[in-house]
């Protein structure tokens, strides 16, 4: 019997496996979690990371159109600021002039001709020191006022002063309260000082 | 739960993204690092550009700071012919248009030139054609406010003198190309001139610059400031007086100077004519300069102090030493020596030689002093050399070595003939006896202040003893009697100041001899009884007035002013008894 059961041709047949399931034992179970975590973790990472560099890269896009946008609008302001810069210094240097021709010598002697004015070569000197009047006092006159009208050249001189009107009857009296009642301002500590030898001038031109 | 697709395809995305991240990594090191250089150099070339800053020059001011030359804008305005056209203006908010003939006519009007002129050049074919140089700011701000299209504009700077012509003789001026040419503007131009600057920035396509971009190279640094000791009210006054001076004598020139007694600063060095720096080719040539340093002329009469004083300060007189002065004294040599006007002999003390000006009076009492020693002390007083002030073209008048002099300029030197001297060597004489017999080197340069407001003073030459204080306050005791009782000298008379000084009526030399018109001058100082300033004016080739009658009025005029100006109170004393003549 065997050996006929030996020379039978015999089909092969697999052997059937019967698969159930067991219950896994710790250290499977471990290995198994561990790896999947961690490829979890790693997309988790790769996801963040990818995302980050996707936010980062877009946030920088939009950072630097913004800036570009900012840092262009400031270099137009800043020539625009320039420009008026320029602008306004030529309305300084304008202004300036017309005020260095005004102050000239030349315009103030010929206004102050024109307004009747005569220097008087004969000025008395107080000494408040010395409480004394040094000089006699003696009215000014156009006879004895020395040159009058402006002899010195000034070609830088375009504005003039007009003085006409400046004359009494063209000027608004203003209004000057009763002595009365004008009070002496007390916090108010006038001090004069006076050099050493001498009187003070007037500090006017 | 977990996808092994999309972990791979995670994986690969972020494979990817590193490798793009490397090469841009690679590429950036590649332009950044690698070829930096290069592609720098070519950006740089396509929108870099190198600017000079021109540095401002400094101000010239006086001692008050009142500005007498500045720098200011103009503008130079410029046309591209190629593209001149009608242009549409904003006329009060409406739009008007303008022919090219229209437009030529307005811009005629505003720049103060002809429509012609304009015209002429607004045509061709050219990309340039000036229209005016140095056009003012308000003419560049009226054209640049049209906003015409072909037309543009280079600023530059210009000097500008505020004061126009006070001071100008001192202050000088620059040439169009604002290269200095005369006066202080030349003389301190190193103060005056700063160093330019250099920068580089890149600009965009719209020309607008970058600031991130610009790289300083060099830094600019403005000009400093000149200082100068004199006042510029006080300056115009005295130019009013000389040059009404000069129109009262028809003279060729008249000056005034004002010194301090006690620092040897200048407060006014004027002339007429002058010249206005800021149109200098309005006036002659000769007229551009300073002739306060710069003319040297014998002075005559107003050298006799420096006689007297020598005599006195040497123990050979006394301001009461006694002489008969004839109106004429024949030299041993034959040659006679004249005074000014016929007259008996007078017996004149030596204060009376000066009172009377007596040329044969100085010459027998200065006389007593041996020549070496009247030579020596003719140097202590300056003459033969410049003052220090460093003036350009300062003159150091001539004073030739006593050995040379014959026997008249020995005798000629003691009242003012056989030396020349400028008007600023003759003050500083005067100012000696003002400063108690010490002379010293005038001021008119106080220093160079830079931005920071750091004065560098100017150095001055050191003071020279020439009198004891005691000759000094006898030679102005003597000066006092000149305007006292000098016949011409009281008109120098200032009431209520005690004032010293002395006349000179020069003759001209011209030729061989002598021309017909004279050098007059009056030169003082008060108050007498405690000097603090000295006035010497002079007008040179006076026509209706031969002596210094001529000149007192401008010294009395300007002393006035100064004292003034600087509040001196009125003498309280009286000038010392000492007796001009003798019986």
């Amino acid at each position: 019997m065997t050996a006929i059961r030996a020379i039978q041709p015999v089909k092969p047949i697999a052997p059937r496996r019967h698969l159930r399931p067991v219950p896994a034992t710790k250290t499977q179970r471990t290995v198994v979690s561990a790896r999947t975590a961690s490829r979890e973790q790693a997309r988790a990472v790769l996801k963040s990371v990818s995302g980050r560099i996707i936010v980062g890269g877009i946030a920088i896009v939009v950072l630097n159109m913004i800036l570009s946008s900012l840092a262009n609008a400031s270099i137009y302001e800043i020539s625009q600021l320039k420009k008026e810069t320029a602008t306004l210094g030529t309305q300084t240097q304008i202004i300036n002039q017309q005020v260095a021709s005004l102050r000239s010598p030349q315009n103030l002697a010929t206004s102050a001709k024109e307004l009747g004015m005569v220097v008087n070569s004969n000025p008395v000197f107080l000494s408040v020191k010395q409480a004394k009047v040094f000089g006699a006092a003696t009215p000014a006159s156009a006879s004895n006022s020395g040159v009058s009208s402006n002899l010195i050249a000034n070609a830088a001189m375009f504005t003039t002063s007009k003085p006409e009107n400046y004359k009494a009857s063209q000027v608004s009296v203003i209004d000057v309260p009763e002595l009365s009642s004008v009070k002496a301002d007390k916090s108010v500590q006038v001090q004069v000082v006076l050099p050493s030898e001498g009187i003070p001038a007037s500090p006017t031109h | 739960m977990f996808n092994e697709a999309t972990f791979r395809r995670h994986q690969v995305l972020a494979v990817l993204v590193l490798a793009l991240i490397l090469v841009f990594i690679a590429r950036l090191s590649w332009f950044q690092i690698t070829a930096a250089e290069q592609y720098r150099e070519e950006a740089r070339d396509a929108i870099e550009v190198t600017r000079t800053i021109e540095a401002v020059r400094g101000d010239i001011v006086d001692s008050e700071g009142n500005v007498l030359a500045t720098t200011i804008f103009t503008w130079d305005v410029n046309i591209d012919p190629v593209n001149v056209g009608p242009v549409t203006l904003d006329i009060n908010g409406r739009k008007t248009p303008f022919t090219k003939e229209e437009i030529a006519e307005y811009i005629a009007g505003i720049l103060k030139i002809s429509t012609k002129s304009v015209l002429s050049k607004m045509t061709g074919e050219g990309r340039y054609a000036n229209l005016k140089q140095r056009a003012t700011a308000t003419q560049f701000t009226r054209l640049k406010n049209l906003d015409i299209p072909w037309i543009y504009f280079d600023r530059k700077q210009t000097r500008y003198y505020p004061q126009g012509a006070v001071a100008g003789n001192l202050v000088g001026f620059v040439g169009t190309d604002g290269s200095p040419l005369a006066g202080l503007e030349r003389t301190m131009n190193s103060c005056l001139a700063g160093t330019d600057g250099k920068e580089t920035y890149e600009q965009g396509a719209d020309l607008i610059k970058i600031p991130s971009s610009i790289r300083t190279i060099t830094p600019v640094r403005d000009g400093s400031d000149v200082v100068l000791s004199i006042n510029s009210d006080l300056q115009y006054a005295a130019q009013q007086e000389v040059a009404a001076t000069v129109r009262r004598l028809q003279a060729d020139w008249a000056s005034a100077i004002v010194i301090e007694a006690k620092t040897g600063k200048i407060l006014a060095a004027a002339e007429a004519p002058t010249v206005d720096p800021n149109k200098p080719g309005a006036v002659r040539e000769q007229n551009r300069g300073s002739r306060i340093f710069q003319a040297a002329f014998e002075p005559g009469s107003i050298l006799k102090p420096v006689a007297a004083a020598t005599a006195v300060d040497t123990k050979e007189a006394t301001p009461t030493t006694q002489v008969v002065a004839p109106d004429s004294l024949r030299m041993p040599w034959g040659q006679y020596i004249n005074d000014s006007n016929a007259h008996p002999p007078q017996k004149l003390t030596l204060a009376g030689v000066l009172a009377k000006s007596s040329n044969t009076g100085i010459i027998q009492i200065g006389g007593k002093v041996d020549s070496a020693t009247r030579y020596e002390y003719m140097q202590k007083f300056g003459m033969g050399q410049k003052t220090g002030v460093n003036f350009e073209g300062e003159s150091s008048g001539v004073l030739a070595d006593y050995k040379t002099w014959d026997k008249m300029t020995d005798k000629a030197v003691m009242f003012g003939q056989g030396v020349s001297l400028t008007p600023i060597q003759t003050a500083a004489i005067f100012q000696t006896f003002a400063n108690k017999g010490i002379r010293l080197s005038p001021v008119l340069v106080s220093g160079c202040r830079d931005k920071d407001g750091n004065l560098s003073s100017t150095k001055v030459e050191p003071e020279v003893r020439v009198l004891s204080e005691s000759s000094a306050s006898q030679t102005i005791d003597m000066l006092e009697k000149v305007v006292e009782k000098g016949p011409i000298g009281r008109t120098a008379r200032i009431f209520g100041y005690r004032v010293a000084g002395k006349t000179g009526t020069a003759q001209i030399a011209e030729g061989k001899g002598y021309g017909k018109l004279y050098a007059v001058s009056f030169v003082g100082l008060a108050p007498a009884e405690d000097p603090k300033y000295v006035v010497a004016v002079t007008a040179y080739k006076s026509r209706t007035i031969s002596n210094s009658l001529g000149a007192t009025p401008g010294f009395v005029a300007v002393m006035k002013q100064v004292l003034k100006t600087y509040g001196i109170p009125p003498s309280t004393t009286k000038s010392k008894n000492i007796p001009t003549e003798w019986k």
